[in-house]
Order: structure tokens, then sequence, then C-alpha cells
């Protein structure tokens, strides 16, 4: 190689090089002075911070029981079949659903079990944090909606429900050992008679049902617009074929 | 027959002489004092200290935050161990309960942001890991690497000049000895990749022995040209040598004196930071290709020990450079007046300044780890011995031609630091530095912007990808 | 595979837990110090039976399973599956689907985001493969916005599952294409950033410049495809040349490979396929702003599967009983050719869904090209051929 070029090698190697520090610097002091458009830190201190979720994010799955029929439209749409469920005649001979139940550990967060939904009860909601060894249930990443208690077939006793409600309220992190074996004798898996929801997110919040009703009020919208314009085309057709053969 | 290695540990003996010790003893303590002290006590808490500063610079660059919490207090560290035994209510309730105090509170509110606690965390992780060798591994050599990889870091300190009344030796060779020393790691990273029984170890350890011999090369000709220039093979000596009276005492620093000095400290940075295996160096680590190279194997304190050798050897080399082109222990103004005052104060500044200067050189290795990407085993040899070799030596010659034509021998120097010159200083005057910076500066620069006009024209798509064009 | 056993030749399994794998992958080299004589591949690590798992489920419950063929690049497999069986579908006339015009520009705006967004991690993979740590991260930064739009227009990160067949499961989310029009004006500014850091730094181009060349016939009669085919030298882009969708309306150039290392490189290095890479990161971006441009606008609805809710159901009953026939349908991805080559046998389950990805048929060249290579351009080499394991073994 010829001197020239040898001195254009040193050259380049210190010239990109010299670019390459300056680039970092800029990147190191906009991140440390907190620069306004500048190349700040993007990591948020999760868990310290709350990780940032958008509306419509797909997470965990609420079903809002009171609406399903227990059609099982999400069960033949789920791709892993990670979904069950069963019903039972309560003391209203109404048929109502006992169990729905979603094996968390398989669900892949798809949201085609929602698509299929005909009665818009099942949603996805913002959450996507669970314990499956401390805080959902005894059972281990299984997730189960629960009924209200005056819809299931057995009655409880006042000061029964007055704890099933507040521990099922609770943080599931929170939960003493004496309540969470409480929830475990009073859940019978074999009759199904009970079912106990994941305890805190995802579970019969004031804040999800709220999302429910809204998201089922948006569908409904549109599908009233999809009506109405199929509506108008299939007139619109059927005037065209009328008025061209008279 | 006296132990001592100088007149601070001849203050310490005798202290502790008259306090009762026999003699023996107390100047065996003295030297152990002395000795431990600049290894334990600076060596040891800037390994950890840089690896925050390490993750912190390196997140900051790489738009993230690095490491943000950790136990910080005793009450946090207590605190979250207790957390086996006491219900979790109870913890958050005193954590709580402390976080409230007034200004203990604020204070690890704002520590436990800055992620300080990573530290700790560190070395407490270091301690805890098992320690395994693995089996097939020669038992010998695996513990003894890391052994010898801290003794290769901690004797070339021996020589470290902290200041002219405190070091731990000041032998008339001590550049000679600094490039035998350094290539002692070299070995110690041969043995790890050799004795860990895994085909990967053993291709970082053959690579680390092969780069590492190539920059001993450029190493010791940047010494010997520095040495050629102060006159003197001692360390104190070549300090001695950049000593400027007055308020710009940086003037005398080996830097600025020709700008072949500059080129060869580039050189020797370069080498540098190959002898620390250090991006974009670090191919016997080579975390990309080798996960671990030759510490693969090697866990928890076994591991930090390589580490701590691996950061010594950057503070080490990072004083080096600090010694023969930034002037060691002086400071870049006024040294005149610091060198007037007491021994004791006098070394304790020197001190500071001289790690100083080792810490900016290490900060700047970070900052060139986190830019560059990793040479290729022989594009590394190639850059060593067809770059930084014939630099050198085009240094060396340039250099020695200087000295013969325009230097004059001033002796100022001898008078200020006492014994520690035995020959005079080779200085220029302003005139020749002045010719000097321009003649040989002017002759690069013409050299340079020829080199680049012959340079083939860019591609316009790389043009445009870099936005000097736009599409 | 003839490997001459004179001398010491050291066999090292770089193996399925490796840092430059991209992925499980184990290669069988055989050293002699640090040149390679013999490279063996050995794949499988990766493989879930996806194309058999097709056979037992519905034709449109399989898109979340073409998610997860190539997870870098969702959107454009997405895209080829529900092109294929809308291709199968307008085989006959009952079954054929009114794909509404603003779907197919929000498939494409999407497919040609994700290909930016496999891109950066392609490309800063490569990067970090070199030992360069920052630039990885910076495109990803990059590619963390786009996956915000993502992630608020249909809910999720990586696996999007956001074409289905007939149209899209949801409009774009309110505001999304200013957002998308400042983000691409950032990856602009971040793109600049990120090649004066990296793609001019000597030292990364003597690590690429020349190594691995893959000639022209090489890279044809190995059955290389995507920007490793172009990095040859061959000017060949399926949007451009079989355009399916909307691609027939668009302006946009094909970067091909043309030795842009300068003296020391070769045509179809390494060097040439990475800024290939870099070359089509622009170009999408031009896609984008065009098709941003060209979209008819929404219906106004929130939450409505882009061309209401006739045509999903319209999709529904057509695929509870498809037309008989084979489809084999070709898209772009930003690994190269897919192609989904699917068989009907009429009743709502497919009966044979076979994937080709051109990551699987890049592993057959490894056996030719590595053997003269180093250790480290063997590195250089999987990552410059943007191998991802899913797509190799499915």
């Amino acid at each position: 190689m010829s001197f020239l070029g040898w001195v254009r090698e040193i050259v380049d190697g210190v010239e990109s090089t010299a670019t390459g520090l300056s680039t970092t610097a800029r990147f190191l002091w906009e991140n440390t002075t907190d620069a306004e458009g500048g190349a700040v830190a993007l990591t948020v201190d999760y868990p310290v911070a709350p990780a940032r979720v958008p509306d419509g994010f797909r997470g965990h799955l609420f079903n809002d029981v009171d609406k399903c029929t227990l059609c099982k439209q999400c069960q033949r749409a789920c791709p892993v079949d990670c979904i069950s469920m069963e019903g039972e005649l309560n003391e209203n001979a109404k048929f109502r659903i006992s169990r729905f139940d979603i094996d968390l550990s398989k669900c892949i967060y798809c949201g085609l079990c929602t698509q299929a939904c005909p009665t818009d009860c099942l949603t996805m909601t913002k959450g996507y944090e669970i314990d499956p060894v401390n805080g959902v249930n005894a059972h281990g990443g299984r997730y189960l909606f629960r009924m209200r208690p005056e819809q299931t077939k057995r009655r409880m006793d006042e000061s029964e429900v007055e704890r099933l409600n507040r521990v099922t309220a609770l943080d599931p992190r929170t939960i003493s050992p004496e309540d969470r074996e409480f929830l475990s004798e009073i859940e019978d898996r074999e009759s199904g008679r009970f079912l106990f929801g994941r305890y805190g997110l995802g579970y019969y919040t004031p804040e999800n049902k709220a999302l429910a009703d809204a998201a089922r009020a948006e569908r409904k919208k549109a599908r009233e617009l999809a009506a109405s314009q199929a509506a108008q085309a299939e007139a619109a057709a059927k005037a065209a074929v009328e008025g061209g053969a008279p | 027959m006296t132990i001592s290695v100088g007149p601070v540990s001849d203050s310490i003996a005798s202290w502790f002489s008259l306090r009762g010790l026999p003699l023996a003893l107390s100047e065996i303590l003295a030297v152990l004092v002395v000795c431990v002290l600049p290894v334990v006590g600076i060596v040891f808490p800037i390994a950890g200290v840089a690896q925050y500063f390490e993750r912190k610079i390196a997140a900051s660059m790489q738009r993230r935050k690095g490491p943000m919490v950790g136990a910080v207090g005793i009450v946090d560290l207590v605190a979250d161990m207790l957390l086996f035994w006491l219900p979790r209510w109870k913890r958050r309730a005193a954590a709580r309960r402390v976080e409230r105090l007034p200004v203990l509170g604020a204070l690890l509110r704002q520590v436990r942001q800055w992620g300080l606690g990573s530290m700790a965390a560190d070395g407490v992780k270091m301690f805890l890991k098992e320690d395994m060798v693995p089996g097939g591994a020669d038992r010998f050599l695996f513990r003894g690497s890391t052994y010898l990889a801290l003794t290769g870091a901690f004797l070339a300190f021996a020589v470290f000049p902290f200041s002219q009344w405190y070091h731990m030796g000041d032998p008339p060779v001590a550049a000679l000895y600094l490039g035998a020393v350094t290539g002692l790691v070299a070995v110690s990273i041969l043995e790890a990749g050799w004795s860990s029984n895994n085909k990967w170890s053993y291709f970082g350890g053959i690579r680390a022995v092969a780069m590492i011999v190539s920059y001993e090369t450029p190493i010791a000709l940047a010494i010997a040209i520095v040495c050629m220039w102060s006159g003197t093979m001692s360390l104190q000596g070549i300090i001695a040598a950049q000593y400027h009276p007055g308020w710009f005492s940086f003037a005398g620093w080996n830097l600025f004196q020709s700008p072949l000095l500059t080129l060869l400290a580039g050189v020797y940075y370069i080498a540098a930071l190959a002898e620390c295996n250090r991006a974009p160096f670090d191919l016997s680590e080579g975390e990309s290709e080798l996960v671990g190279g030759f510490h693969t194997e090697y866990s928890g304190l076994r591991w930090g020990l390589f580490f701590i050798a691996e950061y010594g050897d950057m503070l080490l080399v990072g004083g080096i450079f600090a010694t023969l082109f930034l002037g060691g222990f002086q400071s870049p103004i006024g040294e005149q007046w610091i060198v007037s005052l007491p021994p004791f104060a006098e070394a304790v500044v020197h001190t500071l300044i001289a790690v100083a200067k080792a810490l900016a050189s290490v900060g700047f290795m970070m900052w060139i780890r986190w830019t560059l990407p990793r040479f290729r085993i022989d594009q590394v040899m190639k850059l060593a011995w067809t770059k930084l070799v014939p630099l050198a030596l085009f240094c060396l010659f340039g250099l020695a031609l200087t000295q013969l034509v325009a230097a004059q021998r001033v002796g100022v120097v001898q008078v200020v630091y006492g014994r520690y010159l035995s020959a005079p200083v080779v200085r220029l005057d302003l005139f020749s530095w002045f010719s000097s910076w321009v003649l040989v500066g002017g002759a690069i620069g013409i050299v340079v912007w020829m080199a680049k006009r012959a340079a083939p024209a860019q591609a316009p798509e790389m043009r445009r990808l870099l936005g000097k064009e736009s599409a | 595979m003839n490997v001459e056993r004179e001398g010491d030749y050291i066999t090292l399994s770089m193996g399925p837990h490796h840092p430059a794998t991209h992925g499980v992958l184990r290669l069988e080299v055989t050293t002699d110090g640090e040149v390679i004589r013999a490279c063996k591949p050995d794949i499988g690590y990766l493989h879930r039976s996806i194309e058999k798992i097709g056979e037992f489920l519905e034709w449109y419950q399989f898109v979340p399973y073409t998610d997860r063929v190539d997870y870098v690049c969702s959107m454009n497999s997405n895209h080829a599956w529900v092109c294929a069986v809308e291709t199968l579908l307008a085989c006959s006339e009952e079954t054929k689907l009114a794909i509404p015009e603003r779907a197919e520009y929000i498939r494409i705006l999407f497919a040609e985001l994700n290909r930016i967004s496999s891109h950066m991690v392609g490309l800063g993979s490569m990067t970090m493969d070199m030992g360069a740590f920052t630039p990885f991260l910076h495109a990803l930064s990059q590619r963390e916005f786009i996956n915000d739009i993502f992630e608020k227009t249909c809910g999720a990160r990586l696996t999007y599952n956001y074409m289905c067949v007939g149209g899209l499961v949801r409009d774009l989310h309110p505001g999304a294409e200013e957002e998308i029009r400042a983000m691409l004006k950032g990856l602009e500014r971040a793109m600049i950033d990120f090649n004066r850091l990296i793609s001019s730094n000597n030292i990364f181009k003597a690590r690429l410049a020349g190594v691995a060349a893959v000639s022209a016939e090489d890279a044809v009669s190995y059955g290389l495809v995507g920007p490793n085919l172009r990095g040859s030298g061959i000017d060949f882009d399926l949007r451009r040349d079989k355009p399916y969708g909307l691609y027939g309306r668009f302006q946009f150039e094909v970067p091909v490979g043309k030795a842009y290392a300068g003296s020391e490189g070769r045509l179809g290095d390494c060097y040439d396929r990475y800024v290939v890479r870099l070359l089509e990161v622009l170009e999408s971006i031009r896609i984008c702003r065009q098709a941003l441009d060209q979209m008819p606008p929404a219906s106004g609805v929130e939450d409505d599967p882009v061309g209401g809710w006739c045509v999903a159901k319209a999709a529904q009953k057509a695929l509870r009983k498809p037309p008989v026939g084979e489809v084999y349908f070709r898209c772009e991805n930003p690994r190269g050719e897919t192609g989904y080559h699917i068989v009907s046998d009429g009743t709502k389950f497919p009966y044979r869904i076979k994937i080709r990805t051109g990551s699987f048929t890049a592993m057959s060249i490894f056996e030719k090209l590595v053997p003269g290579l180093m250790i480290a351009d063997l590195v250089a080499l999987i990552g410059s051929f943007d191998i991802v394991l899913p797509e190799v073994d499915r």
C-alpha cells in the first residue's frame, strides 16, 4: 500500500473515531440534562413507576358475566384452546354461567375471543401483572370469573358474603393466609358452584365494568352504522335493478 | 538493614517505634501501610465506583437510565434482610417511617434515585455467588490465574508516582520495570483460558496473548522515547522534567512540547487500551462472540478479582499516561506554589491530582468503549505492527533530531526537586518550540492533506445515509 | 461434508446458547486456530410445528400463529397469510371478498413500519455483534416508537394479530397519522446519527468489508432472497416486480449492493447487505409517507373493523366454505420472500400450510460460504444475513 494510503487509513480512523465520540457525547449530554427534544431516556422505572399502557391495550381478559350467554363462541375462536366454561340452572330456573375459566398460562392475548363474542361481554383490560404463585388463587395461573353470590346455587350467609366481598377486592399480594384458606375452602372446583375471580385486576371492579360498558356501546354504534350502510347498499342495488329492468 | 520505601514509610516507622514497637516490626508495618494503602484504599473502591459510573455512562449514551434503585442505607439493607422473618406490611411500614424523617429521608430518596445501591449490590453479589471450578479444569492454574492477574496489576503500582514524597519506591529504571511487569497480565489470561477446560475460553486466552504481546512493542517504544526526551528512566525524574514554574505549569507537560510527542501520546493511549483488554480491543473477552472469553467459567469473587485487575490496569495505564505526557502528579496551574507547601500537604494534593488524572483517563476509556466496535484479531495485530510501531519509530527519529538540533540543556529543576534528578533536563527554548510546532506540525498537516485529496469520492448512497445530501 | 483430518482441528459447537446466533441456532464449526475449515448448521431448536397446528385451526384462527413465524416482522407475516387466504377466496365468485381500500393502505403502511422496526433489530444486533453496544440501543429506541404506535392501534407490541381475512381488526387510533409523521421525521434524524456513529466507522467497515462475499450466481442458486439477494447485486424486489396489494401505486427505489465498502470491499459482502438494509429503511419511510398521503379517510366510527362489520361477516361466512384449491402467495418480508402455500379441501380447516421463509434457505449457503472465514467473521456473516430462528424452524 502506498505511503499516502497508509496515512489515509490512519487519518480515516482518527476521524471516524472522533465522529463517533462526538455523537455519543451528545447523547450523554442530552440524556443527562434531559434536553427537550433530545435523546432523553426512554426507559421507565418499573415497578417503582407504573408502566405506560395505552387504551386499547390487549391485557388480561374481563368477562362481564351478567351479559354472558354461554354461547361458547370465544371457546371456539381461541387458537390455543384456553377457555372453558360451564353453566347450570340456578334457582330461578335460568341457565346461567357458573364457571368461566381462561388459563392465563396458555392465553396468547390475541383478542380473537373478544372479536367473536356476540354480546361484547368479553373485553381486554389494561392489566398485565399476574402472580400465579402468590396472588391469584391456589391453582396457579388460572383465571376464573365469578358470579355474584345471589346468582349462585347455594346461599352463603351474610358474614361469608361480606368476607368474600372484602377479600376479593384486595390487592392479591396482601391477602393473609387465613383469608386464602377461606377462599379455597369455599371454592369447590368439582361442583363449580363458586367461582373466584382474580382478586383485584380483571375482577368485577367498577373500572373494568365501566370500560366494558363503554366498549360495548361503541361496538353497538359501529354495528348499527354498518347495518344501516348495508341496508342502504341493498336498497340502492334493488333500486338499480328495478330501475334497470322495468 | 532498614526496610524503607521512602520518607513516608520512614516517618510512619518512626511513629510506630516511638509508640514502643521494635524497630524491625515498625518498619515492616510502615511498609505494609504505605504499600497496602494505595492498593486497597484507591484501587478497590475505585473499581467498585467505576463499575457504577460505567453503567451510568453507558446508560446515558444509550437513552436508558442505568441502575436506579438499590438498598442504600443500613435501614434499607436490614429491612430487606428481615423480609424473610417479618410479615410484609410491617417492613413496609418501617421503611415508610424512615423515609419520612426530614433530612435523612430526603437524602435516602435522592440517593435511591441515583441507584447508588447498585455498588453495594454488585459487591455483595460477587461475594455470595457460588465459587465453581469446572470439572476437568486444572484447579491450580484456574485459581492461580486470578491471583497472577492481580499481581501483575499491583506490581506496577509499586512504582506509581503519587507524589514526590509519597511513593512506594523510585528505582532509577522504573520505566523498564513497568514495561516488564505489565506483561504478566498476558500470562494470567492465557492461564485462565487454558485451565477452564472450555474451548471458547481457550480462544479468548490465545487471542489475548497475541494481542498483548504485540502491543508491548508500541508501549515500550513510547516509554523509551519519553525517557529519551526526559533524559532519565525514573518516573519521578520524568515528572520532574515536566516541571514549569509560573501560573501555567501545563506548558511544561510533554504533551505540548512537540507535535511528535502528541502523536506519541495517541500511540501510547491506543496501545494501553489494548493492554487493558478494553474496547475496541476486548476481543479476548469478546462478549458477542465468546460470551466471556477467558473469564467465562469464573464466577463470584474470582471473576471479581479479574474485574478489579482490569480496572486496576486501567487506572495504572491512565496514571502512567499522565506521568509520561500530562505531567504526572503536577497541577496544571500553579505547581510552583503547591511545591512550596509543607511535604504532607503537598503529598496529599499531589496524590489527589495524580488519581484525578488517572480517573479522567479511565473515563475516556469508558467513553471509547461505548462508542467503538471491536477489532478482529488480525486487524488488531496489523494495527500494532503496521501503524503504531512505525509511528512510534517515526516519533523516535523526529524527537532525536529535534533534540540534536534545537535543544538547550537546563538544570533549573534540580534545585526545586532536590534529590530526584541526577541528569539535567533537556528543554526547548521558545523559538525552537515554536518552530518545531510549525515545521513538524506543518509537515504532518501537508501529508494529511495530500492523503485526503487522493481519496476516492464517497458513494452517493453513503452520502445520503450520512445526511450530507437528501434523496 | 468433507473435512480433511490432517493436523489438529478444534470442533466447536457454536451452540444453541450463544449471543451471536440470534436465536437457538447451532453451528458445528471445525476450526484451525481462528480460521474455520468447516461449518455445519444444526437447526430445529425452535421448531413448534406451526404448519401442522394450522391444520387443526380455522382459517381466521391461524393469524396469531403467523405472528410467531417471524415475530420481528409480525405485520408482514400477517399480511402474507391474509393475502393468501383472500386470493384463495377470490377463486370463486361466492366467496370473493371486497377489501376496503383504506384497509389495504393501512396494511401496507404497517407492513412498511414493521419493515423499519425489523431492520432496526437486524442492523442493531449486527452492530452489537461487532462489539458496539450503543448503536443497538439507539436503533431499538426508534423501534420503541414504532411499537408505541402499534400498541395504540392494535394493543400489542410484538405479535400484533392485527390483520384479518377481509380487512383489519380495528382502524387506526385517533391521532395516528400525526404520530406516524412525527415519528418518521425523528427516525430520519436518528438514522443519520446512527450512520455517523457506526456505519461510517473505520473499524466497523474493516470488520465487514470483503467478508463472505456472495456472488450473484451463488445467491440465486442457493435461493437467497430479500436484502441478501439484493446485496449481491441482483435487482429484484417483489414489491416492485410482482406487486401485491396496492404496492403498484407507490414510488420507491430498490437498493442494490455495489461494493459500498470501497477498495477493501467486494460486491455481495457483509457491508453491502448492511447498507442495503439501511437504504431500505429510507425507502420504507418514503412509502409510509406516500401511504399516509394517499389513504382514504376513516369512516368516523371508533373500534370499527375497517370496512364495517359487514366485511367481517362476509369473511366469516366465506371461510366456512372456501373453494377447493391451492394458492402460493409471495410477500416481500424484511427477510426476503415469504411464501404461504395453502391447500384447501373446501372445509373450514386448511388441508396443508407450507411456509417458505428466507432465513431457512439462507442456512443452505453456510456450508459453502463459511470455510476460510475467521470466527469473528462468522459472527458478522450471521448478523448480515439477518437470520431469525423462528423463521428457520417455524
